[in-house]
């Protein structure tokens, strides 16, 4: 996708301060991730206790077994020690293994990033393709009936609190019978069914948690939308448009439209990077093996590997989110010098 | 977000105006208004305090659908409900006793309590039999009125918001402005400090910053602790996208015309430039009130937010999170409508506040 | 030298599943079904041979879910519950089993142990031809390898606590030693005596040594048997092997081909074809997921309970109430006398003063409703607790304990006795110092949170001030064990295999870890803690049962008189499991569903 935007985007500036502004950016990582990989790491180190503490809920536990243990995951020493034995692994590529699974933490995050990447792409799939039309709509057609409708849909979707939502979708799909209770494929009979079939269920297991994430996000950009819409429409250019004789439809498409998509473009970088941790509570209710439920599970069991990796990688998915955003509105709005 | 202070009588006034031409965002202001006077007047209101407990009344119904004025012989009492019995020691099922009817008091004496500094025992209403108590939206789990706990949850829930969306938007108002305008390596470095917030990976950090701060403070404090973090990581957002804004505001002619008056930089961006996003100020103010809100909902689910036995509309609806309690015990959803009621007056309410603010909106 | 003898179960009776000692093999058809897959070579001489039950019939899975992940394949490092509901007993087997059901120990994969007339050796039998899934056979070298492994203090392992017999001279930890006698014999020489000693051998889930000696030796045994090994490379000694595993979505358990228990009809186990264990962290899900009935078996909270009954006649599945469970509730007061690093007192000695007098903890104990506690957070399933162990353990529990119903009265006048006054509704020591503390748990669990919310609510009637404080999980273990920041902590304890009391001596010994209210005395700090140390000694110094049962009672009177850690409920247990489950025999020990795996089958498993 970068690439192809590169192109695109080398048209109208010169090659020479593309790539400087793209170079300069990529510079900004490393400080960036040391900054973040340190405060995270100093934030878990400041919580009470650590990854072995847990287990003296077993009062059959020793002391002397948790001081082992405690000396075998790397947990004993200070803040600037583990740190610096944590930062002097990750720049060789090794990131640790997971305290509780004991498995390499990038194998582990593999696993479930595609799962959450299918589920918050798909989520936010729906609503662009419900917030863009509906929200020009509504923001031409201000307060009209199907305006006011949009907006009490918007309304409902933004008010209605995301875990209570994504309940009550269970509790749908086990009173109907018409979706599965949770879960991302069905796991009796999964290894008897053809790929075609796979497909079709996993499509299945797809909709309701992507109606939940999506309603929300449906909400928030048609809001936007429309507010843009709205204000773009009552400026000068586009008056003038209109009275050069241009159709109402030119208008909006060619002017009022790229002009109000503008700040959903930062948005649009900006959701990337919550793509990995947006759908957590979702993850949770819908038994969906995702990432956001693996890190959370991380930071509650203090498994220092698995939370260090996921917060390194979310950094990365938003440096390279922003840094699409900022090209795509240098793009749309020419007027925008990038950088 | 006022440009500056004495000539704002006038559009302010226009403003006004326009909003109260909005049923919609007057409806929603009504309901605001009210909800605020329900929750701040809540020790009066409120028959019970929130942590009274009638153990051997859990999960009684509401008895707002059973008010009753005339008794079943057609004999006039003024409201009053009947009494109910408890079916078996422990399936919370009641049977409503129509012999004996209980009277609602006006004015009654009660649970003291401290409101502004006097101490009073005065409540709006009571039950006349102590130990029949009234339930208005029902009991929970530990027999506590649900109506009593609404109120003193609504305390936390609305409040929260105000102050959390007006720390982040200040500050991103401010980085975001002077980022846009000045560009360059300002731009460059207010821009990393951006991404370095944002990057962090908010909700790691508030379960992780609960676990720092969480002992040894009230729950009340804590829960502030993370309404300030959220503030603080929510502003980074705003900046960067009030930054977009400013970038396209600034090569406007107005702006290029206060440049060659020779005004102040700074006032440049405050006068002619952040005043020209106020409508993404006002629809983001307007969506992140409700964040907080629903925000709080969801550190209850993760038993993070507001804790036992104090109460907020957030960790009251955990109990709604139980597929038991959704259907034997429906009332668990009560606060759910008291979340949605309040996010929906905000919504409503910005949103007629955006339209009133637009300068080009037709008169 | 005389020996007392131990024959566990018949030996060496075993004759033909598949007749004529030739075995069935893949899919071969047999008198109650087809298994598939089928079974590989010939019946073990000394397989095993499990007379209870009813006869099943070959074929069908078992769904189950449960809220967590295994962490590990590796039986010996397995550690929570998640993990060892699978690995321990369904995958994996020991020396020894026990019946969960019965609450008695039973034959494994040894034929018979026996123990020297003093109590310092142990001589345990494997059972004649047992192979690994993989065909290789199981030696003493096994077991002398996974012994090995276990003490390790390089790989550490809960189950070495069980091993671990004091310090030598030089301070190390002193462990039995292992002789291997011949293939099928090895031999545990002890330094000290210990009652329960074969249990501990029964916790050691063995592992072969051909296959993973080189990983222990190269130093990653942790790391051996992880979550994604390929499931084909790991043999194992239980009735199924590991077919496939999804992390946090699903595992798959297949039938081991080479599995050595028979039924009473010389039919191989196991009966099922395959166990799916769904991965469902929500436990809302897990119930709808069993009521639409994509699950055979739920073990169903309190608050379910009344849904389930009400659709039991409708539905397909049977209710089970097993009672009260093994996990008990409680609270402490803080009553450690030490200094802390900074050489000051752990507990504020104003409050230590109420703390350790015996009339104010059983004031408090008087004034909580505990029948409120059931009503409330636990549904209405539950019961008050007076003694250290639950009603649940059949053979230790007692009903001759001190007993403190809710009653404030009693309560007041205890406190009075005690020279605590009342002022304003408010109480006071004798010092005139306001009762104030805090009481502590996790704030993650709701049903903890709520005890305290009643407790809070009643103490305040005798004019307590009791401030509720939530904290993590790992803050409130971390405050238990070594910050001893608290002033009132409440919290609950699990029942190992088997719930003996010498499993408890960390939390009853005076120096034990757990003592939770004072842990880790260097001397017992008064003359009742004296006492039931010397008792805890006296109970695990004898295999005399009406000894053993003697010196118990008299613990669980004075614990229940002086009320270190009140005692408050037991919740009730129950397991839901679909009809057509055969030889479904839930249990309140883990795993409590699936215990007896090996037995159970499907009834309408496709006819032959």
């Amino acid at each position: 996708m970068t690439t192809g935007v590169l192109q695109r985007v080398r048209g109208w500036l010169p090659g020479s301060a593309l790539g400087v502004f793209v170079a300069r950016r990529l510079l900004a990582v490393p400080p960036l991730l040391l900054a973040v990989s340190f405060i995270t790491f100093a934030l878990l180190e400041a919580a009470p206790g650590d990854y072995v503490t847990r287990l003296a809920e077993d009062p059959h536990i020793s002391v002397e077994t948790l001081a082992q243990l405690r000396h075998r995951y790397g947990l004993d020493g200070g803040l600037m020690e583990r740190y610096g034995r944590w930062l002097l692994n990750a720049v060789q590529g090794d990131f640790g293994y997971s305290f509780s699974k004991e498995i390499g933490v990038f194998t582990l995050i593999g696993e479930r990033l595609g799962n959450t990447l299918v589920l918050s792409g798909a989520s936010l799939l729906l609503a662009w393709a419900l917030a863009l039309p509906l929200g020009v709509m509504a923001g031409m057609r201000q307060g009209s009936v199907a305006d006011k409708l949009v907006s009490f849909i918007s309304f409902f979707g933004l008010s209605i609190p995301r875990v209570f939502f994504a309940l009550l979708m269970v509790m749908f799909a086990a009173t109907t019978k018409w979706f599965p209770v949770g879960g991302m494929r069905d796991l009796v009979a999964w290894d008897t069914m053809t790929p075609w079939q796979q497909l079709v269920d996993q499509l299945h297991h797809l909709v309701l948690p992507t109606i939940v994430l999506g309603t929300t996000q449906t909400a928030a950009y048609m809001r936007q939308m429309r507010a843009e819409m709205v204000e773009t429409l009552g400026k000068d250019f586009v008056r003038t448009a209109r009275a050069k004789g241009l159709s109402m439809r030119q208008v909006v498409w060619k002017h009022a439209f790229l002009n109000a998509v503008n700040p959903l473009v930062t948005l649009f970088g900006y959701s990337l990077a919550a793509l990995l941790t947006g759908s957590f509570l979702v993850e949770i209710v819908f038994a969906w093996p995702g990432l956001a439920r693996l890190t959370v599970d991380a930071v509650f069991a203090q498994d220092e590997p698995v939370v260090m990796a996921s917060v390194c990688m979310a950094t990365v998915m938003l440096v390279a989110g922003n840094l699409i955003a900022d090209l795509l509105l240098g793009k749309i709005d020419p007027r925008i010098r990038v950088g | 977000m006022g440009t500056s202070t004495a000539p704002l009588q006038g559009p302010w006034r226009t403003l006004w105006r326009r909003l109260r031409r909005n049923r919609w965002a007057m409806a929603g202001l009504v309901v605001l208004g009210l909800l605020y006077i329900a929750v701040i007047f809540a020790p009066f209101l409120s028959p019970y305090s929130y942590t009274t407990q009638f153990r051997d009344q859990n999960w009684h119904p509401p008895h707002m659908t059973r008010l009753h004025l005339w008794d079943d012989a057609g004999a006039f009492h003024g409201p009053f409900v009947y009494a109910s019995n408890r079916l078996d020691e422990f399936t919370s099922e009641y049977e409503e006793d129509r012999a004996k009817p209980v009277e609602i008091d006006f004015f009654v004496r009660g649970e003291p309590y401290t409101f502004l500094g006097i101490e009073s025992t005065l409540h709006l209403f009571g039950s006349s039999d102590p130990t029949r108590p009234i339930f208005l939206f029902g009991s929970d789990k530990f027999g506590r009125d649900v109506f009593t706990r609404i109120l003193y949850g609504g305390r936390i829930s609305m409040s929260v918001g105000l102050l959390g969306i007006a720390i982040s938007m200040t500050i991103g108002l401010l980085i975001g402005g002077i980022a846009g305008y000045f560009g360059g390596r300002t731009d460059f470095l207010l821009m990393r400090l951006v991404e370095l917030i944002l990057a962090l990976p908010g909700l790691y950090l508030i379960l992780v910053i609960r676990q720092v701060f969480g002992r040894d403070v009230p729950s009340t404090q804590s829960y502030l602790i993370v309404v300030l973090v959220l503030a603080f990581i929510g502003w980074a957002g705003n900046a960067r996208v009030i930054r977009g804004m400013v970038l396209s505001i600034k090569e406007n002619e107005y702006v290029t015309a206060a440049e060659a008056l020779g005004q102040r930089r700074m006032a440049i961006i405050v006068r002619h430039i952040l005043p020209n996003t106020l409508s993404f100020v006002i629809v983001t103010a307007t969506l992140a009130v409700p964040y907080y809100i629903l925000g709080e909902v969801a550190l209850s689910f993760l038993s993070v937010g507001i804790q036992e036995p104090e109460a907020s509309w957030g960790n009251m609806l955990r109990d709604a999170q139980d597929v038991r309690n959704l259907t034997d015990f429906p009332w668990v959803v009560v606060p759910g409508f008291f979340i949605f009621l309040a996010v929906m007056a905000f919504n409503f309410l910005g949103d007629g506040l955006r339209d009133a603010a637009d300068p080009r909106a037709l008169e | 030298m005389r020996r007392v003898l131990f024959f566990l179960a018949l030996a060496g009776c075993s004759s033909g599943g598949g007749g004529g000692g030739e075995s069935p093999k893949a899919g071969t058809e047999t008198k109650i079904g087809t298994p598939r897959p089928g079974f590989i070579g010939e019946l073990p001489k000394g397989a095993m041979v499990v007379s209870d039950g009813e006869i099943g019939r070959y074929g069908g899975q078992l769904v189950l879910a449960q809220p967590g992940d295994p962490k590990t394949l590796n039986p010996i490092i397995a550690n929570d519950v998640a993990t060892n509901d699978i690995l321990h007993g369904p995958v994996f087997e020991s020396c020894l089993g026990f019946h969960n059901g019965k609450q008695v120990e039973k034959a494994g994969l040894c034929e018979k142990w026996e123990k020297s007339e003093d109590g310092m050796t142990y001589t345990f039998t494997l059972r004649e031809g047992l192979t690994w899934s993989d065909g290789q056979p199981i030696t003493s070298d096994d077991f002398a390898f996974s012994y090995a492994v276990t003490i390790d203090p390089a790989v550490q392992t809960a189950a070495a606590d069980l091993f671990r017999q004091g310090v030598d001279e030089a301070g190390k930890a002193r462990f039995p030693t292992f002789e291997v006698v011949d293939a099928r014999t090895f031999r545990f020489k002890l330094a000290q005596r210990d009652v329960l000693f074969h249990y501990a051998v029964g916790s050691i889930y063995a592992v072969p040594k051909a296959k993973w000696e080189a990983a222990y030796k190269a130093g990653d045994f942790g790391q051996a048997m992880r979550i994604n090994t390929p499931p084909g490379d790991i043999p194992t000694s239980g009735p199924f092997v590991i077919k496939e595993v999804r992390s946090d979505e699903r595992v798959v358990l297949e039938r081991n081909p080479r599995f050595w228990k028979v039924d009473r009809d010389g039919n191989r186990l196991p009966y099922l074809d395959r166990v799916i264990v769904l991965v469902v962290p929500d436990f809302n899900a897990s119930f709808l997921k069993f009521r639409e009935g994509e699950t055979d078996v739920l073990e169903v909270r309190p608050e379910h309970y009344d849904p389930l009954r009400r659709k039991e006649s409708a539905g397909d599945y049977l209710l089970s109430d097993l009672g009260p469970s093994f996990n008990t509730n409680w609270i402490i007061f803080n009553q450690d006398r030490r200094l802390s690093s900074e050489g000051k007192p752990y507990v504020d000695p104003m409050k230590q003063k109420w703390f350790q007098n015996k009339q104010f903890r059983k004031a408090i104990s008087h004034a909580i409703d505990r029948e409120g506690i059931v009503r409330t957070v636990m549904a209405g399933r539950g019961q008050p607790l007076w003694a250290f162990s639950s009603p649940a353990n059949k053979t230790w529990w007692t009903e001759d304990v001190v007993k403190y119903p809710y009653d404030l009265e009693k309560a007041r006048a205890l406190l009075t006795e005690a020279g605590f006054t009342t002022k304003d509704g408010k109480l006071f020591d004798a010092e005139g110092n306001h009762i104030e503390f805090s009481m502590t748990t996790n704030a993650e669990n709701s049903t903890r949170i709520g005890m305290l919310n009643v407790i809070k609510d009643d103490l305040a009637k005798l004019g307590v001030t009791a401030h509720i404080r939530p904290v993590p999980f790992n803050d409130l273990l971390t405050s238990l064990r070594s910050t001893r920041d608290f002033d009132a902590l409440l919290l609950g304890w699990g029942a190992a295999v088997p719930p003996d009391p010498t499993q408890s001596k960390n939390v009853l010994l005076s120096s034990g870890a757990s003592h939770a209210w004072a842990p880790l005395q260097e001397a017992p700090a008064t003359e009742w803690e004296k006492r039931m140390d010397e008792l805890v000694y006296e109970n695990a110094g004898t295999d005399d049962m009406a000894a053993r049962l003697k010196t118990w009672h008299e613990l669980e009177k004075i614990f229940s008189d002086e009320q270190p850690q009140i005692q408050l409920v037991v919740q009730n247990f129950f397991v839901a499991g679909r009809k057509d489950i055969g030889n479904f025999s839930p249990a309140l020990l883990r795993p409590t569903t699936h215990w007896n795996i090996e037995q159970l089958f499907k009834k309408d498993a496709k006819a032959p």
